[in-house]
């Protein structure tokens, strides 16, 4: 049982790629891939955890006290910046897709065959 | 590949994929129970932020000072997705732009509601204020440049919300969130460069650590906290702008 | 020490000034300092080349040195490879910015801007020694590649090959940071030289997996097969000037990335393993390098085939006899790729296939060679068709190209090649040249395999500061065989693309028989350009490297 909370990880790896997969839309497949990306933040969060440990800030505890690791803690505020703003960036290309072609089904879109 | 075979190959592949993934996560340690024995690089972190950096929030120490160059990489993630998105939705020369969607004849207008315009023309002050705080705070207190931007970033668009497109480009025109974007990226270089001008390390900290707790604590942890909401509150607010634009201003079909 | 954060810093900064200005600053004036930004790195870069020659350059960020062997910040290592590395990258940045002052008619600052972020990218993506440092990076150059992909968002193209590339590099990463997750677990380290002495000996699930997952995140940005289909839909739609970043060092950015990771981290689980691992990689190579030149010789499409102009081949047929001097230059970059002493790319290809022998792999450089001359052979058909007027003006075989209606990238007439657009393509063909001609080159690139694959070695500089590097290795001679396979591959090249062109039995037997349209129509549908495809392969790929790797080299 002590393992079964770091499985949360890969099911959504899994299932964020199932939406990927099947998508029949674009806005819809983007979304998927942020869960996808969710994974990767309950993995990390999983490593850090320490049972019993405060959180990491030391302005009313001593310096010194058990605390849970900062360093995934700082990865994952990382990778949320990072992926928040590419998210963005697909979206104003499927945004742009549907005003060229009209289209937002990513089987359709496939428009340079090749 | 037809939508079956592709169903079936994807499935059979996952399948391998997680069972893969859950042999590696079960050799990682219980969870909540690492090797006591052996410090991790957060360990270390923070039994060093208070005594060797003044920084009371561990995770701010991590990401502004011991791997502050992340964060400049990260901050240009930022910069190089919301200039992406601008040199995406640039107007080309074969569109025109027309009035907004919603000042187009035959379309009724829906003004927001006064209870909707009140609340969000109340929330404005308080939101700015509020992620002032976060971003000044962020050496002592969970926040910090990223988190406060963002705080920042919602005042404009509440303001989109209790009126509409205009008042909001009146109040953030688009060359000064550019403007604001590109000074709070380019300050974290220059702060950087502040470091190995003054002593031999990029990003090295070249101010007074002041006393734990303070708001002025941390040295340069807090000017970066300063460039980064800039950079962050004009990234977003100029994605908003884009957007919109993109969106609410009529454009001749190609 | 002043100058190992500048070809990072300096990028990023004069980035950000130009966007700033962006209203202000006139088109010529953004260019000129984006192309002096980026010559200034290639300086820094020769002077750390040197500077490394004996010693790798270690630095730390914020001035955080390590203590008793744990890193506490962000480090660079920069080495030959590492230096040579951003020197390429700007190298193809200052000649792509030259290129592009005549390509576009329309640019802000904002081009600019993405070329030198990109840039910036590139380099710290060489130089950095921290294996989340190195995600940042890999993510930086996704962003800036991303949008300057689909910079022509006028057309669906770009816009779709935007997103192709841009999914399944995001997945890629995504696999990366799970990688770089277990591996925090398990050592509790970033810093690769640590997590290469933490690991140590043992190879379990969890380490053969996190390496997995790391390899075939990078390689996704490597384009090897079957995580591949993202950097054809990119080169068809993008800007020729990116296409030459994207396939010039990107690429290849990818492959050593895997190659740093590996033998800084996992070289020592795996020492008794390596053959098996070797086996695995191979395939995957092979696969690639076969599937490569297959699909560039039945391509139409010279962009998608390689890079240089937005053009069709059938459109074009006959017309370039007005453009020569572009048409020698192009004859001159085909005998290069197929490894023609003395370009570069002859030296490169002798060092594989004396390791491949060493290694007791006497089918491997024949392999190489095969894909080298289809290679060869496409672009010399190209050229004989386009600059000769060689050959029918319809084809038999139906391509797994497809038609996109590709707007020029340039406006005006096509009857002179403007100066700025030939002579970045001039320089880069000397430099390949000259990169051939230089002095003890093959010595400088086994001493820099060595220090590499020198997993202790590394970790001692780097954590300790100690200088145990071994001295510089002899000059590896060419045999006469060798110069004669490189003729030979450029001769059977011409004549392949003399018979495809010319000989119509030849053309029509290829044309209609039966294998090779089941072949053509085989890659045409798995290159389908959707991405619920390109996904699935992707992971179809990542389950088999993982499971093989499981089974064999545990």
């Amino acid at each position: 049982m002590t393992h079964l909370a770091y499985c949360l990880a890969a099911w959504l790896f899994a299932v964020g790629l199932y939406g990927v997969v099947t998508s029949r839309n674009m806005v819809h497949l983007i979304i998927c891939l942020s869960v996808v990306q969710s994974s990767t933040y309950a993995l990390l969060l999983a490593i850090g955890y320490r049972a019993g440990a405060a959180a990491p800030v030391f302005a009313d505890i001593p310096s010194g006290t058990p605390a849970v690791d900062p360093v995934v803690q700082a990865l994952m505020l990382t990778d949320v910046v990072v992926e928040v703003t590419i998210m963005a960036l697909l979206l104003a290309l499927a945004v742009l897709a549907y005003e060229r072609t009209g289209k937002l089904d990513p089987n359709d879109l496939g428009m340079i065959r090749g | 590949m037809r939508p079956l075979v592709r169903l079936g190959l994807f499935l059979v592949s996952t399948a391998v994929f997680a069972g893969i993934f859950v042999a590696a996560l079960f050799d990682l340690h219980p969870l909540g129970h690492a090797d006591p024995l052996s410090a991790t690089y957060g360990d270390l972190v923070n039994s060093l932020t208070v005594p060797e950096r003044h920084i009371t929030d561990a995770v701010t120490a991590v990401n502004f000072d011991f791997r502050g160059f992340d964060t400049l990489g990260e901050e240009f993630i930022m910069f190089a997705s919301v200039l992406g998105a601008a040199l995406l939705l640039r107007k080309h020369a074969d569109e025109s732009a027309g009035p907004p969607i919603d000042k187009q004849q035959g379309r009724q207008i829906t003004l927001a509601s006064d209870a909707v315009r009140l609340l969000s023309v109340a929330l404005v002050s308080p939101a700015v204020l509020f992620g002032i705080y976060v971003v000044t705070h962020g050496q002592v207190t969970p926040g910090g440049g990223f988190q406060g931007g963002v705080i920042l970033a919602s005042a404009p668009l509440l303001i989109y919300v209790s009126g509409e497109f205009h008042s909001l480009r009146r109040v953030a025109p688009r060359w000064l969130v550019e403007a604001a974007e590109s000074i709070g990226a380019g300050g974290y270089v220059v702060i950087g460069a502040a470091g190995l001008l003054s002593a031999n390390a990029f990003l090295h900290n070249f101010l007074p650590l002041g006393r734990p707790g303070d708001v002025f604590s941390g040295g340069s942890v807090a000017l970066i906290d300063l460039t980064v909401g800039l950079e962050v509150a004009g990234g977003f607010i100029l994605l908003l702008l884009v957007f919109l634009e993109e969106v609410l201003v009529l454009r001749d079909p190609i | 020490m002043l100058t190992p954060p500048i070809p990072v810093a300096l990028p990023l900064l004069v980035a950000a000034l130009l966007a700033a200005l962006n209203r202000l600053l006139p088109r010529w004036l953004a260019s000129t300092l984006a192309i002096l930004t980026s010559a200034a790195v290639g300086c820094v870069a020769v002077s750390m080349l040197v500077y490394s020659r004996l010693d790798p350059i270690v630095y730390w960020f914020g001035g955080w040195v390590p203590r008793r062997g744990a890193a506490l910040g962000i480090g660079f290592v920069i080495d030959g490879p590492g230096a040579m590395l951003v020197l390429l990258a700007s190298i193809l940045v200052t000649a792509s910015l030259v290129f592009s002052t005549r390509y576009f008619d329309t640019v802000g600052t904002l081009f600019p801007s993405l070329m030198l972020i990109f840039l910036a990218a590139m380099s710290g993506f060489s130089q950095t020694g921290d294996l989340f440092n190195l995600f940042v990076f890999f993510e930086l150059m996704s962003a800036a590649a991303f949008a300057l992909c689909g910079y022509k968002s006028e057309e669906p193209g770009p816009l779709q090959g935007a997103l192709n590339f841009a999914v399944t590099n995001t997945v890629g990463a995504f696999l990366i940071l799970s990688g770089i997750g277990l591996i925090y677990g398990r050592t509790g380290a970033l810093n690769m030289a640590q997590i290469g002495r933490a690991l140590g000996n043992r190879a379990d699930a969890l380490t053969l997996v996190a390496l997995a997952f790391i390899a075939c995140g990078f390689l996704v940005k490597a384009a090897i097969v079957p995580f591949h289909f993202w950097l054809a839909d990119a080169h068809a739609v993008a800007p020729a000037p990116v296409c030459v970043l994207f396939s010039g060092v990107m690429v290849e950015l990818g492959l050593y990335a895997v190659t740093r990771v590996y033998w800084a981290c996992f070289s020592g689980i795996l020492e008794p393993r390596q053959g098996a691992l070797r086996n695995l990689l191979l395939v995957f190579g092979v696969a690639t390098a076969l599937l490569g030149a297959v699909m560039c010789y039945a391509q139409r499409h010279l962009k998608r085939m390689l890079r240089t102009a937005s053009v069709d081949e059938m459109d074009l047929r006959g017309r370039g006899r007005q453009i020569q001097a572009t048409g020698a230059l192009f004859v001159l970059g085909a005998a290069g790729l197929a490894g023609l002493p003395p370009f570069a790319t002859f030296w490169a290809a002798n060092m594989m296939d004396a390791s491949a022998r060493e290694l007791g792999l006497h089918w491997l450089p024949w392999v190489s060679f095969a894909a080298a001359t289809a290679t060869a052979a496409a672009l010399l058909r190209f050229w004989a068709r386009v600059f000769l007027g060689w050959g029918p003006n319809v084809e038999e075989l139906p391509t797994p190209g497809g038609h996109v209606r590709e707007r020029p990238d340039t406006s005006g007439g096509h009857h002179r090649t403007p100066a700025a657009m030939y002579l970045p393509a001039a320089g880069l063909l000397a430099l390949g040249l000259l990169a051939g001609l230089a002095p003890r080159l093959t010595g400088a690139a086994y001493a820099a395999a060595i220090h590499i694959q020198d997993r202790g070695a590394y970790a001692q500089r780097v954590l300790d500061m100690l200088t145990p590097y071994p001295a510089a290795v002899q000059d590896q001679p060419a045999a006469a065989g060798d110069f004669a396979r490189g003729a030979a591959g450029l001769l059977l090249a011409l004549a392949a693309a003399w018979m495809t062109l010319c000989w119509n039995a030849v053309r029509r037997t290829v044309g209609r028989s039966p294998i090779a349209r089941a072949l053509v129509g085989v890659l045409r549908a798995a290159h389908s350009g959707i991405i619920p495809d390109y996904v699935t392969w992707l992971i179809f790929g990542v389950a088999a490297f993982g499971a093989a790797s499981l089974i064999w080299l545990r």
